[in-house]
């Protein structure tokens, strides 16, 4: 068996591709007739490209990459980070009100990170962690979940991010923060201490 | 003045939970490593905050191949006879 040469196989890239690929569009963008359109023009366009593909990637990653690219098409179609400065001054005060003293930046006490004590013995359950990142990811205001999503989910490098949304390092950065602190908090009241 | 802006930034947990985030993404600059440093040494929540978001960058790395594994959402038949389709009739 030849592992680098990968043949694609169109025919079966519905039965094998379609939740998946749906799926992951639906965390992307929370919208399912959205997802559906994307993830139809993902399989189009993969077909009419076919053969550009390339042995030694795989056709996951290959129909993967797609409809990433079918994704950040569609935020900036939508313009969702077009006016995200402004999103964040005006939204500023609410999350700082949520999570930390406003006199101070000193966290509130109902808010604080508590320690994780079972997770240093305990087997993480994986699968019941993967349900629950998603919930958390739904929750999480849609300006946040482009930038969130490309960084923890696609594990992008934060310039290349910047370039693709066209956001500032600085929105970023907040972009990125406030996510993991609402992330982090939902995790620790959903699983860590259930 | 400088060293009353540095005591006042060291000690604000919302600033020194970024900054965590900067040096994970390595892109925390001097002065902030520094800041964040002293912040660590005397905050036990921003110390687990870091310790944690790394937990949860590590756990994260599962979720797409998880995805793959087990899809949480199913797209509808309608959509999947409609792509089917296309591909096996292109041009039609």
């Amino acid at each position: 068996m030849n592992m680098e040469v990968e043949i694609l196989k169109p025919g079966d890239w519905v039965k094998t591709y379609a939740d998946y690929l749906y799926s992951l569009a639906l965390i992307k963008v929370s919208n399912k007739e959205t997802a559906e359109d994307l993830v139809q023009e993902t399989f189009l366009s993969a077909f009419k490209a076919k053969d550009s593909f390339k042995n030694g990637s795989s056709e996951k990653t290959w129909l993967t990459a797609i409809l990433k690219n079918k994704i950040i098409d569609h935020y900036r179609k939508k313009d969702i980070l077009k006016d995200v400065s402004s999103y964040i001054s005006e939204t500023n005060k609410g999350f700082d009100e949520h999570f930390f003293d406003t006199h101070n930046g000193h966290w509130l006490m109902e808010s604080a990170p508590l320690a994780w004590k079972e997770l240093a013995d305990a087997k993480v359950n994986l699968n019941e962690f993967n349900k629950i990142i998603q919930y958390c990811i739904q929750k999480m205001p849609t300006k946040l979940v482009p930038v969130f999503v490309a960084k923890f989910l696609d594990e992008a490098e934060s310039d290349l991010i910047c370039k693709e949304f066209n956001i500032t390092p600085s929105n970023y950065w907040v972009i990125i923060h406030r996510a993991k602190v609402l992330i982090r908090s939902c995790l620790e009241k959903n699983w860590f201490l259930s | 003045m400088k060293i009353y802006l540095f005591r006042k930034t060291v000690f604000d947990c919302k600033q020194a939970t970024l900054l965590s985030l900067k040096k994970e993404g390595g892109k925390i600059t001097i002065m902030e490593r520094v800041k964040l440093f002293y912040h660590l040494l005397y905050c036990v929540y921003c110390r687990r905050f870091e310790k944690q978001s790394s937990i949860i960058n590590h756990l994260g790395e599962g979720v797409i191949n998880s995805i793959f594994t087990d899809p949480p959402h199913t797209l509808s038949d309608k959509a999947k006879e409609n792509i089917q389709q296309q591909i096996d009739n292109p041009g039609q």
